[in-house]
């Protein structure tokens, strides 16, 4: 193998490394949705420092691999898109440590359980995320249509949950300025932050043309 | 064949070498001819000049030049021959080709001179006077020891230079011949030599691609048919080995694709080796989309990663456990151990992946068994303990209400002893089947009384009990089990059914099973309640089913019981019509009641 071939090998070892830690930090914090579980915000603090670390090393080394050889066609579609990739896992990671906080918050401000659709959404987006990390790696142009549309699905979900946490009474009683508002509020942001991961997600699938060039 | 180097080699070695010896061989040969040819001239010219001589001398003589010119001119006419009388000073005194008034003094002429020294000289030089190569023969005339001049015969060297042309030529031709002659022959030769070689080498190319059934046919008993043999015999051992190794391979392809664990195989860079079916179903692997990727890129988990990177580096096992994320969510244990190959430092990982999801959920029922026994017995226990405390402190003497504590207290223990009853006859059931105890039972009779006994109970909630069977039904079992199962599944049909409800059990007989069927007009089971009813201490309903006297392990004892008889329990629910169970038991015949074998 060319020294050339070998590194980008390794990049591409680098980059689903992080993809891999990024759909974990998803999985755990839906799961600690599921079961309310308490101990996981540590362990999700060290993964997200993690990721920030694995972003950082692996856009310098698009910048060198970029500077000292120069790449061509394939090659180049491929460098120029995992920047792109990684400042997504990146984000996803953020939203994966925000859901935690935020259902640490409402479990001690309020005794309300995250919703079942909440759940949906959660676990939609876990799915998402893992099968749009996968097209992009197998870079397969159908599978990354199939997950992109899931996005619509996530919306919708998140748009009721808007609609129905934030019915009348919560909102009078936000008025009436009673302290009891805290669990719908996480809700939202929940409902939000799991949104915006699937958004990544998407973002993920749109590099997948990128990657085969404009004659696809 | 033609682009043989065995053969071209060889082939141009020989064919230079006889072009050499042919070219060397006609060089010395014409050149031979042509001395030859010379000397026999000269031999003639000095033929002619001896047999001149005579003559010459009486001419010169006598002076008589005019005769002389006559005489040899008849000669040199009939042996074409050009004659020359010359002086000793040099005078020419006749010529038969030129007058020899006009010509030159001929003294310096190197035959001449060495004529008139040693008797006879010869040369072979460009004649001034006829302006042409001539050969020369000049042969001294004496008289009395003096010498008078030299008789000079010559021809032209035109006549020479052709007959040695017409020899060289034919000289030439015949090499040529012997030339093509000898490359004919040295190609056959080389061509024979080499064929069977590049022949053996052909055969030894596809014996190297491994198409070994092939045989290399040989021609005469030479060295090389010898090698041809050899070839042919490590080419059937090889086959023999192959073939050995395909079935070695396809024996442990089939084990590996047999196992309910995955195992999956990765080389030293991590690209995915081999995987089993059962780990392509784990992972949802395409092994023909997948093979030869790194594994990291196709199954894309933390876990895996690490115990292939621990198992590297120090090739040892490595365990982990993993939930991989469903529908259904599944837990796995994998098992990491490298390849031991000869190069250190490099070397490939064997997963073996087992499905612990089932052992999972036998811990937790487990654990959860041993906390609801313990719950179970408490609860009657510490109402006895309570009552009997009360009584110590002083209701004893309480006329009013000390019966109704002691008949709580019996009530209790009652319950404690049916829930002791029920985990030891569980107990049993589980332990052993005991079929030596094992009779035809008629399932009839054992039903009737059964109904019997539930009657009054049926009857005081004005529940219609419909019992419908043939007199006979015969199954090989236990009469204690069989009379267990349809009092509890007719109990339960009569606690679960509001007032006024209907309860049918009906027995039939259907290609030779036995099928009872237990139907109520009950409260029903929700479908996910329905998976999980038979397990022990599964309550549906925890609060309701304590309040109406139940353990919580009578279904868990039918299914049990069914089990050992060789049956099968099912069960079907709908909130709004009731609950059916229906058992399916294998029927005795009657007649081989001796020899029946155990379910």
């Amino acid at each position: 193998m060319r020294r050339f071939d070998q590194e980008l090998s390794e990049l591409h070892h680098q980059l689903i490394e992080m993809g891999t830690l990024a759909e974990s930090m998803v999985t755990t914090a839906v799961k600690a949705l599921e079961d309310l579980t308490q101990d996981v915000e540590e362990a999700l603090q060290t993964s997200e420092d993690m990721l920030d670390e694995m972003q950082n090393i692996i856009d310098k080394e698009v910048v060198r691999i970029l500077t000292v050889y120069s790449p061509v066609a394939t090659d180049l579609r491929y460098v120029l898109t995992v920047s792109h990739v990684t400042s997504s896992l990146e984000r996803i990671g953020d939203q994966a440590t925000n859901v935690i906080g935020l259902l640490q918050l409402m479990m001690a401000r309020s005794t309300t359980k995250p919703e079942p659709r909440i759940i949906q959404m959660g676990q939609a987006v876990t799915e998402m995320l893992h099968g749009s990390i996968g097209a992009y790696i197998n870079r397969d142009i159908k599978e990354a249509e199939k997950y992109r549309n899931r996005d619509e699905y996530v919306d919708s979900l998140n748009d009721q949950i808007m609609r129905e946490v934030l019915s009348e009474e919560v909102a009078l009683e936000a008025l009436k300025g009673e302290p009891n508002i805290a669990g719908p509020l996480a809700q939202i942001l929940i409902a939000r932050a799991l949104e915006r991961i699937g958004d990544q997600a998407c973002n993920i699938c749109d590099q997948v043309p990128s990657l085969l060039g404009d004659n696809h | 064949m033609f682009t043989s180097r065995l053969f071209w080699k060889p082939f141009v070695y020989f064919s230079v070498l006889i072009a050499i010896v042919g070219l060397i061989g006609g060089l010395t040969t014409s050149q031979w001819q042509k001395e030859q040819l010379t000397d026999q001239l000269q031999q003639r010219l000095r033929n002619t000049a001896i047999s001149l001589e005579e003559t010459v001398r009486k001419t010169i003589l006598s002076d008589d030049f005019q005769r002389l010119h006559g005489v040899i001119k008849d000669i040199s006419t009939k042996t074409t021959t050009r004659i020359t009388v010359v002086a000793l000073d040099g005078t020419v005194y006749a010529d038969t080709h030129e007058d020899p008034q006009v010509m030159e003094n001929h003294a310096n002429r190197e035959e001449l001179l060495t004529a008139i020294s040693n008797g006879e000289g010869h040369s072979l030089r460009h004649s001034n006077t006829l302006n042409i190569g001539m050969l020369y023969y000049a042969v001294r005339i004496k008289h009395q020891e003096q010498v008078l001049g030299c008789v000079r015969c010559a021809l032209s060297t035109i006549e020479i230079n052709n007959k040695v042309a017409d020899i060289q030529s034919r000289i030439a031709k015949l090499v040529i011949v012997v030339v093509v002659i000898g490359l004919l022959l040295t190609g056959l030769v080389v061509y024979r030599m080499t064929r069977p070689v590049v022949r053996l080498i052909e055969e030894a190319r596809e014996l190297t691609m491994l198409q070994l059934g092939k045989t290399i046919k040989h021609g005469f008993e030479d060295e090389i048919s010898e090698l041809g043999r050899l070839l042919n015999e490590l080419g059937s051992a090889l086959a023999d080995r192959m073939a050995q190794l395909e079935q070695n391979h396809h024996e442990l392809l089939t084990v590996l694709e047999g196992m309910d664990e995955g195992v999956i195989a990765v080389d030293e860079q991590e690209r995915i080796r081999f995987a089993n079916e059962a780990v392509c179903e784990m992972f949802d692997l395409d092994l023909e989309r997948d093979q030869g990727r790194p594994i990291w890129e196709v199954i894309r988990n933390q876990l895996v990663e690490t115990i292939i990177n621990q198992a590297k580096k120090t090739s040892e096992h490595f365990r982990g456990e993993m939930e991989l994320l469903g529908p259904p969510t599944r837990y796995l244990a994998l098992n990491a151990s490298a390849i031991p190959t000869e190069d250190k430092d490099e070397s490939g990982v064997i997963i073996v992946v087992h499905d612990i999801t089932e052992i999972r959920r036998l811990e937790n029922m487990r654990r959860d068994f041993v906390a609801n026994v313990s719950h179970e017995l408490k609860t009657p226990l510490a109402s006895i303990q309570a009552y009997a405390e009360t009584l110590l402190d002083g209701a004893l003497e309480d006329q009013d209400n000390n019966l109704t504590f002691v008949g709580r207290i019996v009530e209790q223990s009652e319950r404690l002893n049916l829930l002791i009853q029920d985990l030891l006859s569980i107990a049993r059931v589980e332990s052993s089947t005991q079929a030596n105890e094992y009779t035809i039972v008629n399932v009839a009779e054992v039903l009737e009384k059964c109904i019997k006994y539930h009657q009054p109970r049926a009857e005081k909630k004005s529940t219609v009990l419909i019992v419908d069977h043939p007199s006979e039904v015969m199954v090989y079992a236990e009469t204690e089990g069989i009379r267990q199962i349809l009092d509890n599944l007719v109990d339960n049909a009569i606690k679960y059914t509001p007032e006024g409800g209907e309860i049918s059990v009906k027995i039939a007989i259907e290609s030779k099973q036995v099928l009872i069927r237990v139907q109520d007009s009950g409260i029903g089971i929700s479908e996910n309640h329905l998976q999980r009813i038979f397990e022990r201490f599964y309550r549906v309903d925890k609060a309701r089913s304590r309040e109406l006297g139940g353990t919580g392990l009578g279904l868990s004892i039918v299914k049990h019981l069914v089990n050992a008889f060789g049956g099968t329990i099912d069960v079907t629910s709908h909130p709004e019509s009731g609950t059916a169970f229906i058992i399916l038991l294998p029927q005795a015949d009657p007649m081989q009641s001796a020899s029946v074998v155990s379910p």
